[in-house]
């Protein structure tokens, strides 16, 4: 019997970790363990409505203006008001960005380890160049970020009703248009790189058996806070809004995120998608990065039409709501109950929490393909760490979620 | 601190992550990391050893899972830092008093503690520089008000709170319209961010002074109604406690 614990095994806090039992090549047990949970929602209930959106946006350092997002929507919804349309587009604005920020993180940083070693980069300026050309991207996203929202991770400026400040639309413009073209010559580069993942080396143990059942909130044309769930079965997409099969799908293998979102917006047609393989993840992100670009500078383009009007204040203090964001790592759902303006209950399902099931079952699968095929035991944990990783190095973000197995 | 070659490590314990992103996107990280000083960082690489740092930065605060990891380090690194608010006070995770997480203080002695939610990256640049040059880190000694664009205050003390949060633009003090914000009594280094982008100073640089929270209450009419809620805003970073 050999047991491998891998340890940290993600790329942000708490560094969760997984127990790995073989016997004579076959994997015996596989065990996932997540940090220490933060109970962010014991934290945010009996709070007044407009600490929420300051609060959650510290669930996680990757990812908060989802969280700030989704927190003011839901309590719009929960008290019956709109935001207005500027606010709106730049909500829509700060989630592009911030999808950009993350994907940069999780392609080019978190994820280079393992990208260097299934390509089998030897050369350290390549590697190199992947890491400068993330640390760029990252650069151009905390710009934009800090321009508009006052900096990639706080303080933010979405707030029960809309906005707190609008930012100055102008210099943003002229700032993403000036920085936006230095990035792209870098990212279609990785694109193409990042393709050969599908053929390099160990890529056949990432082959999906069947395609997944998908979930998404993303709109048409790349919308992050459409608002409306969509579950792709059977090769049609079909509305989610029953309370009992939304709360369903966290016992089912469903996969939310990038895989999800190309196919609802069929950005990945644009991949070469020869075979169901999870490596393509890295292309998609890459894709979404570029195309996230050109989302925001037309996005830009609509703010300037609109009229200055950028916060509604709430008329009612008691009601409940449900809102869906499409944050960088796939659906964020949001359900509040709010009685004088206090927050009587809150749920909050991160995409980790919708995918863990999915991702438990798949890094199974590339385990024992791995042994199937006679790995070393060192490359068979890599290509599982890989596997968790690939798709969601988050795991701590799952706000409510204790031990898988 | 400082020195030829000293290696650095990044430990991760229970936060957001937040503090060790505004580190990788600061301009002085890159310098860190191209000449090899980076020796263990979880977020960004598998191999590397915590043991042969000299100086460890630790985000996040600590469970009692994490005493003896934390003692460890402490054993071999030569210097401790903590980042973040999290490191430092606790942070807003340790508002939920069942998970008893603390302060990286209260576990081990810290050399240095740099605070914020996240820090400026002004100030992680300037602490990462003082790794490559030598020099030496010093901390602002004013508060916020020296950095806000509203500053000076003109209000009369006692000063009524009325709000806890600013409702829509505003063009001068919060204070002055009785919106409850701790930039008096606040380290400086953010700029006034949140004051500048719409929010109040929630304090999460900490408290110039130790004492400073008890004189700045003395000078503050709190309604009955609001107590609670300023109660939770005080407690929002962990360093400090308000018995209304």
């Amino acid at each position: 019997m050999s047991l491998k614990r891998v340890h940290p095994l993600t790329r942000v806090e708490g560094n969760a970790e997984v127990a790995v039992k073989i016997r004579k090549r076959r994997l015996q047990e596989l065990e996932l363990n997540l940090p220490t949970l933060r109970k962010f929602e014991n934290l945010l209930c009996g709070k007044i409505i407009d600490v929420v959106p300051l609060l959650v946006a510290k669930i996680c350092g990757v990812c908060p203006f989802s969280h700030q997002v989704a927190a003011s929507m839901v309590l719009e919804k929960a008290l019956n008001i709109d935001a207005p349309p500027l606010a709106s587009n730049v909500r829509r604005l700060i989630l592009t960005m911030e999808h950009v920020r993350s994907h940069a993180y999780n392609t080019f940083l978190m994820g280079l380890q393992d990208s260097a070693r299934l390509l089998g980069l030897n050369e350290k300026e390549l590697v190199y160049r992947l890491f400068r050309s993330g640390l760029n991207i990252i650069r151009l996203a905390d710009k934009v970020l800090s321009s508009i929202a006052g900096g990639p991770i706080s303080p933010g400026i979405s707030t029960v009703g809309g906005l707190l400040k609008m930012p100055n639309i102008e210099l943003l413009t002229n700032q993403l248009r000036k920085e936006a073209q230095r990035t792209l010559e870098d990212m279609y580069w990785a694109l193409n790189l990042s393709k050969n993942l599908t053929v390099s080396k160990y890529s056949e143990v990432f082959n999906l058996e069947e395609m997944p059942t998908l979930v998404t909130s993303v709109g048409e044309n790349y919308d992050p806070i459409a608002n409306t769930l969509k579950i792709h079965e059977e090769g049609y997409w079909k509305k989610l809004d029953d309370l009992a099969d939304i709360e369903g799908l966290l016992s089912r293998s469903v996969l939310t995120g990038p895989f999800a979102r190309a196919t609802f917006t069929n950005l990945r047609l644009k991949v070469e998608w020869q075979n169901s393989n999870l490596l393509n993840l890295y292309a998609l992100r890459i894709l979404e990065i570029i195309n996230a670009l050109s989302y925001s500078m037309n996005l830009l383009k609509d703010l300037k039409d609109l009229k200055a009007h950028y916060r509604e204040n709430p008329q009612e203090e008691s009601g409940s709501g449900r809102c869906f964001v499409e944050a960088p790592r796939g659906t964020l759902i949001y359900e509040c109950e709010v009685e004088k303006s206090i927050v009587k209950n809150i749920k909050i399902i991160t995409p980790t929490e919708i995918n863990l099931p999915f991702i438990k079952m798949f890094s199974r699968n590339v385990v024992e393909k791995s042994l199937a095929k006679d790995l070393a035991l060192q490359d068979t944990i890599e290509n599982l760490k890989t596997a968790i990783r690939v798709f969601d190095p988050c795991i701590s973000c799952a706000t409510h979620v204790e031990v898988i197995e | 601190m400082g020195g030829n070659t000293t290696k650095v490590g990044f430990l991760q314990l229970i936060g957001c992550s937040g503090c060790l992103t505004s580190i990788v996107d600061s301009t002085a990280f890159k310098d860190l990391w191209n000449k090899g000083y980076v020796s263990f960082f979880p977020m960004l690489k598998d191999d590397g050893n915590m043991s042969g740092c000299d100086v460890v930065f630790v985000e996040g605060a600590a469970s009692k899972k994490d005493r003896p990891l934390l003692e460890r380090v402490r054993a071999e690194a030569k210097k401790i830092i903590s980042v973040g608010s999290c490191a430092c006070f606790g942070g807003v995770s340790s508002n939920v008093r069942d998970l008893g997480l603390e302060p990286i203080h209260s576990v081990v002695k810290v050399d240095l503690e740099l605070p914020g939610c996240p820090p400026p990256e002004n100030l992680i640049s300037s602490l990462l520089y003082t790794l490559i040059t030598g020099r030496e880190f010093k901390y602002k000694t004013v508060n916020v008000c020296s950095e806000c664009p509203f500053h000076p205050c003109k209000a009369k003390y006692p000063i009524v709170i009325r709000e806890l949060f600013p409702k829509g633009r505003h063009e001068k003090c919060l204070l002055e319209e009785g919106v409850l914000c701790l930039g008096p009594i606040t380290r400086a280094g953010c700029e006034a961010k949140c004051v500048v982008w719409g929010w109040s100073c929630y304090g999460c640089m900490g408290l110039i002074k130790p004492t400073s929270l008890v004189d700045f209450l003395a000078l503050l009419v709190i309604p009955k109604e609001l107590k609670h809620s300023v109660t939770n805003l005080l407690n929002l970073y962990g360093e400090v406690e308000y018995v209304s």
